[in-house]
């Protein structure tokens, strides 16, 4: 099971809280050291683009992104790092609590590979993680492995 | 009818006739009226003109001429008679209407050589000189019965030819009577006519439309009251003007699109709305119905508009417009809100619900280590929800909810709200310098106080991230019709890109936690609501300055009814 753990997640989220549900999620399911986390949009890009203290920070597989951000909401974000050729190959997820059609409609607009709400009952939250570990950890592949 | 024979006399030219008719009959002529009165007369013998006229008794031989001579004709009732100075006279009578009317004589001659002996004594009866008389009396003409007969024809004759001519001259003068009554006629139109034209005029000026006529080069040709009035410009000054001048330069294209369909003949009329400029460079709406009259030909010999004004009609129009676009921001706000709401709201149930469902495994397995690390973040979950509720509320009351608005002592508000916010201003040491001196605001006590304690909250919080910081609150007369007020910071500052956001709803510039999103909005809306307006001036690492620029009573007054009157 050594190829789960390789999938590196950067959590996009200013809800420590929310963070943290995510992190514990993840732990339950095994994958332990593999998650960034940043605060807001700004942070995030700053993160991707491995600027100031992010200097170290690993490229991640996939990019958890939530919504409602101070400073740089979730739709910035994912506008600009579509329109990053470097960046625009990172599979994006949006997860957030908006099931507002606007906010789908322009996630998908500008790009995203796939729009999950966070669901309030913590036993379906913690499936959608194990779900969402299992799906870009195992199944889906990527360029440039063998 | 006494007329006719004079004007016949006078307009036939009789006199050149008569005289060379008595030359060669070596007669003299008379015509007089019934009355007497000679008409005219011509060739007279001394005698007559000389003395017989002198008396009174021979001034005029017919009246005098009693002993009849000879009756010509009884056709021309012509006769002959002796005059009582013993001259012969052939009379005949002028008719109209088998009424006499005059006579015609020719006469002052004798039938037989002169009685000198009785023409003597008659000199010195009637006191002539003797001699120049008989002088005289020889000259008077002896005629033949023979030349006494063409006389007595003539007199005939020329009698029916004037009574015919009367006849014919008096029917004329009826017709000319008639044509005087057609001419009555005649006036009474044209005073009809002119009556009309001035209930046109009167029409035309005084119509609650403008009316006008335009050339077809557009220049205006007349203008009524109104249409001045409409345009604001005077006759004269409309006069030096086109149409094109004062139409609003976006309705030109259309209107002169009209006016050469009219000019070619493809319309007989149109009507549009359309703006015009008045003199005072304000815009007026009008409803224009235009016309055309054409020449002969059918070229266009002018235009005729008729402009109402529709000013009021449409700016209600734009009013609702107006209202319709600001519901429909309200709307969008209202589903950005609704949906903002829903998530953020939701959102604590998240955490709440994981965190609680953490809790009940761990506490299934016995497992009790992350009890107090889970419970706190439920607690705070609610505590945000709790909050975010009860900003919402606020923000959904302002302008909702209004209190009687009146005087406030700003200064003594800040320290009320001291007692509120003591807590975070005791334990972060913070220096709240309040301007005793500032002036006084005129508002919604409750709201402004929201207002106040929204922006100090935000100070403390955001403003004065170590201890022993300080907050300033002061204000200031802006102008004649405003105050300013202001709640001043010295911390991070907030960067420009930012300032305009942060009075967004559910905008942060810090991590979900530290505040709803809900605060500035609520100020934003309370201040708008004044008819006032809410803005920050900010350097970075210098801190912030909130200003709260609120209208005077008078004009916060003044305002509020424009608005209940639109």
């Amino acid at each position: 099971m050594s190829g789960e753990a390789m999938v590196k997640f950067l959590l996009v989220e200013d809800d420590d809280d929310h963070a943290e549900l995510v992190r514990i999620a993840l732990q339950d399911n095994h994958v332990t050291n593999a998650v960034e986390r940043v605060p807001d949009g700004r942070e995030a890009i700053a993160c991707l683009r491995k600027e100031g203290r992010y200097a170290e920070s690993p490229r991640p597989d996939v990019i958890l992104l939530d919504l409602k951000l101070p400073i740089m909401d979730g739709h910035e974000v994912l506008a600009v790092l579509k329109d990053d050729e470097e960046l625009r190959e990172i599979p994006v997820v949006v997860l957030t609590t908006s099931e507002a059609d606007v906010d789908k409609t322009r996630a998908y607009k500008n790009y995203v590979n796939s729009y999950l709400v966070k669901p309030v009952d913590f036993d379906k939250f913690h499936d959608m993680v194990r779900d969402l570990k299992l799906y870009w950890g195992v199944w889906n592949q990527k360029p440039g492995l063998k | 009818m006494d007329k006719v024979l004079p004007d016949l006399i006078e307009r036939i030219h009789l006199r050149p006739m008569l005289d060379s008719a008595c030359e060669t009959m070596g007669v003299s002529g008379t015509i007089a009226d019934v009355n007497g009165q000679i008409l005219l007369q011509v060739r007279w013998q001394d005698v007559c003109s000389k003395f017989h006229l002198k008396r009174d008794e021979c001034a005029l031989c017919l009246s005098d001429c009693d002993e009849q001579y000879e009756v010509a004709d009884d056709a021309t009732l012509c006769e002959v008679r002796r005059c009582q100075s013993g001259l012969l006279v052939a009379a005949a009578p002028i008719y109209l209407s088998d009424q006499p009317i005059g006579r015609v004589l020719l006469g002052q001659f004798l039938s037989s050589a002169p009685d000198i002996q009785a023409f003597k004594e008659q000199a010195v009866v009637n006191g002539y000189e003797v001699e120049p008389y008989i002088e005289a009396v020889y000259k008077v003409p002896v005629l033949e019965p023979e030349r006494i007969k063409l006389v007595t024809n003539f007199v005939g004759t020329f009698s029916r030819m004037l009574s015919k001519l009367c006849a014919d001259r008096s029917a004329h003068h009826r017709s000319d009577a008639r044509q005087a009554a057609s001419e009555a006629k005649y006036s009474d139109l044209e005073d009809s006519l002119a009556k009309s034209e001035e209930r046109f005029r009167s029409t035309f000026e005084q119509a609650a439309v403008g009316i006008a006529h335009i050339s077809p080069d557009g220049r205006w040709l007349r203008i009524n009251a109104r249409c001045c009035e409409i345009l604001g410009y005077t006759r004269n000054e409309l006069e030096q003007l086109t149409f094109q001048d004062v139409t609003y330069p976006d309705d030109l294209g259309a209107d002169l699109d009209h006016v050469r369909r009219l000019e070619e003949g493809l319309e007989d009329h149109y009507s549009m709305e359309k703006r015009y400029i008045r003199k005072d460079g304000s815009v007026v709406w009008a409803n224009l119905t235009v016309s055309v009259v054409r020449k002969e030909g059918g070229a266009v010999q002018y235009y005729i508009s008729v402009i109402e004004d529709i000013s009021s009609r449409r700016f209600s129009e734009e009013a609702v417009r107006k209202t319709n676009a600001e519901l429909a921001g309200r709307n969008a706000e209202l589903e950005q809100f609704v949906y903002t709401v829903s998530h953020d709201l939701k959102s604590p149930l998240v955490t709440i619900q994981g965190y609680a469902t953490h809790i009940q495994r761990d506490l299934n397995m016995g497992r009790l280590d992350r009890l107090t690390l889970f419970l706190p973040r439920i607690t705070r979950a609610t505590e945000r929800m709790s909050n975010l509720i009860e900003d919402l509320l606020q923000l959904s009351r302002v302008g909702r909810v209004n209190n009687d608005p009146e005087v406030i002592d700003i200064a003594f508000l800040c320290k009320e709200l001291f007692g509120t916010l003591s807590g975070l201003l005791v334990s972060k040491k913070i220096d709240l310098q309040i301007d005793k001196s500032m002036p006084e605001a005129f508002g919604d006590r409750v709201r402004i106080m929201q207002v106040f304690e929204n922006l100090i909250t935000n100070a403390i919080k955001y403003g004065c991230p170590q201890s022993n910081m300080k907050i300033e609150i002061g204000g200031f007369v802006d102008d004649s019709e405003s105050t300013i007020f202001f709640v001043r910071d010295h911390g991070p500052g907030i960067p420009e890109e930012h300032q305009q956001r942060i009075f967004g709803l559910f905008q942060r510039l810090e991590k979900r936690g530290e505040g709803t999103g809900v605060g500035l909005a609520i100020v934003k809306r309370i201040v708008e609501h004044h008819h006032g307006r809410v803005w920050v001036e900010s350097e970075s690492q210098k801190g912030s300055t909130f200003f709260v620029r609120l209208p005077n009573r008078h004009k916060q007054m003044s305002m509020t009814q424009q608005e209940q009157r639109v």
